[in-house]
């Protein structure tokens, strides 16, 4: 997804020279191809966040179109402040391209986790979320922004869920089996949900991948009675939170069980793969809800 | 300089200012009147802004990132014609555009400030942008000392001067008084102009009242690096029993309080020569 993500500023730059990417000291091994292409306008703002967002605000209100990169939760909760009223107060053409989200980072400890993020986001007006979970998904989303401006949010890992077949923005069908639950995984913890349906009775699974266009999503939600939400994120203002609200605002029946974090810190130390197992976010967190489902 | 336009629009702004905090019940008129000479000559003689270009491309860029004084923006903008003196009238009322602290949604302010510690980042990306893009036009933003303890301030003045940024102009309100007192029993940040000097600006330092002066040192720049003034100012200037009071960062004045201070407001231009 990072790469995907390289490749395709590179492009909109190709495109139109007032494209803009700014880092906050962060990129090793990754941004190169960008700071070459881009020579002075690729800004490494150095270590300091509030000033990436602030000055990443004033090029875009200078009519720049800002790309703004880094990781885990320095590029939303240290400046949130900075988001709120610089970016989405103004509406300034930013886009915060946020890598090593959710529990990627897992061994580094919790100071690394960015699981609040998705909430912070979407409580901002203006700003636009997106959450995809491969490559494609996050080719079509920046392809999105680019048409349509920012402030918006790219929340990504290094690596996508194998998944090819998306063709929207907002929430993709990624398997169909007739079932009446579903799962609806949001970022690459998608893979968790595929793997699920490789050694069980299968379910239908969707990726979502923005959190702002309701009337799709709730085309989605009516089609079941029990929806399984999967996101690598507090149950609180994340996914959960807002496929409830969906449901809630078109009067739907279908039944919403979340995997989510529940307002605990990821504390353990381990892999991804292996913390989503240990706070029940994984394929066999999802089995046992499957089940429990199924036995009522 | 026109001396005498310059006397006349700080006169008339402070007035003004003093009249609407007085009619809203609002605060801060102690940072409004300290600030208000500084916006007087940036507008008047210093900025290229004015009634005909306050939305074309080749104006200069204003950002007041002490927000709380946003009355003093808003009445330059009057005096320059760029504002409707009659919507001065709506400032912090049901149904108007002019809140407390100042907002772009008024014709002729950048940015809306008022969180402390964002206006220099915002202030260092407009003029970065302009200097890649090689146009002329200059980006001037008036901090409070006292929003000099918010880290992001120099989070920007590093990265303003790593980019050479010498259209920039940043002006510190210098009125040595914060929220709660005096800056020197609060965090006391000692010699201001040092500091900045030490982050490798170009520091030029002056009165912050004196018309003349200010006029001469918010022109000077030097190629490579941001300009920093350090303006030496009073909270409440002009008005004896304001000035160095932190009661009046809070205090709206009554009637007869806004009507003894515009006397002295008056009786200060008059005699002032400075």
């Amino acid at each position: 997804m990072r790469t995907t993500m390289v490749n395709k500023v590179l492009e909109f730059k190709k495109k139109n020279d007032n494209v803009m990417f700014v880092t906050g000291d962060l990129g090793y091994g990754a941004l190169e191809p960008i700071q070459d292409m881009f020579k002075e306008d690729f800004i490494n703002c150095g270590i300091a966040e509030q000033n990436m967002i602030s000055f990443s605000s004033g090029l875009a209100l200078n009519n720049k179109k800002v790309f703004c990169y880094s990781i885990s939760t320095f590029p939303t909760l240290r400046c949130l402040e900075q988001i709120r009223n610089d970016v989405c107060y103004h509406n300034a053409d930013v886009t915060i391209i946020n890598i090593g989200t959710g529990l990627e980072y897992g061994s580094l400890g919790i100071t690394h986790h960015s699981t609040e993020d998705i909430g912070c986001m979407r409580t901002m007006p203006n700003m636009k979320v997106y959450v995809p979970s491969c490559a494609k998904e996050t080719e079509m989303v920046l392809d999105e922004i680019y048409k349509i401006g920012g402030p918006s949010f790219v929340r990504l890992n290094k690596a996508g869920a194998d998944f090819n077949g998306p063709t929207n923005t907002t929430i993709n069908e990624v398997e169909n089996h007739n079932s009446n639950i579903c799962a609806i995984a949001s970022g690459t913890i998608l893979q968790e949900a595929i793997n699920y349906n490789k050694t069980n009775e299968k379910i239908d699974i969707y990726s979502l991948v923005c959190y702002f266009r309701d009337e799709k999503v709730a085309e989605v939600l009516r089609k079941y009675d029990y929806v399984i939400s999967m996101e690598e994120h507090q149950v609180n203002c994340g996914l959960y939170s807002y496929l409830c609200e969906v449901k809630n605002k078109y009067n739907l029946t279908c039944k919403i069980i979340p995997l989510a974090l529940k307002g605990q810190f990821a504390s353990k130390v381990g892999k991804q793969s292996e913390l989503r197992a240990h706070y029940g976010l994984d394929a066999n967190a999802l089995k046992t809800e499957v089940l429990n489902i199924r036995k009522k | 300089m026109d001396f005498e336009k310059l006397k006349t629009m700080a006169k008339n702004m402070k007035i003004n200012e003093i009249k609407m905090v007085c009619k809203s019940k609002a605060s801060h008129i102690g940072a409004i009147l300290s600030v208000s000479d500084i916006l007087a000559v940036l507008y008047g003689d210093v900025m290229n802004v004015n009634k005909s270009n306050f939305n074309s491309p080749e104006r200069d860029i204003f950002i007041l990132s002490k927000g709380h004084a946003g009355v003093a923006q808003y009445c330059a903008l009057a005096e320059m014609g760029i504002l409707d003196k009659s919507i001065l009238d709506g400032y912090y009322t049901y149904g108007s555009d002019l809140s407390g602290h100042v907002s772009h949604k008024v014709p002729g302010v950048e940015v809306s400030t008022g969180a402390l510690g964002h206006g220099l980042g915002l202030a260092v990306g407009y003029a970065y942008a302009f200097k890649i893009d090689n146009k002329p036009n200059q980006v001037y933003v008036v901090l409070g000392d006292g929003e000099c303890n918010e880290g992001s301030v120099w989070e920007a003045i590093m990265l303003a001067v790593q980019l050479k940024l010498d259209n920039l102009h940043v002006v510190i309100d210098n009125n040595k008084m914060q929220a709660l007192g005096f800056t020197k029993d609060i965090i006391d940040m000692g010699n201001l102009a040092e500091k900045f000097k030490a982050f490798n600006c170009n520091v030029e330092e002056c009165d912050g009242h004196n018309l003349r002066a200010l006029s001469n040192v918010l022109k000077t720049k030097k190629t490579g690096v941001p300009t920093v003034v350090v303006a030496h100012t009073v909270k409440g200037k002009g008005v004896s029993f304001m000035e160095n009071n932190i009661l009046w960062h809070y205090r709206n004045p009554s009637e007869e309080n806004a009507q003894t201070a515009i006397k002295e407001i008056e009786e200060y231009y008059a005699n002032y020569n400075g």
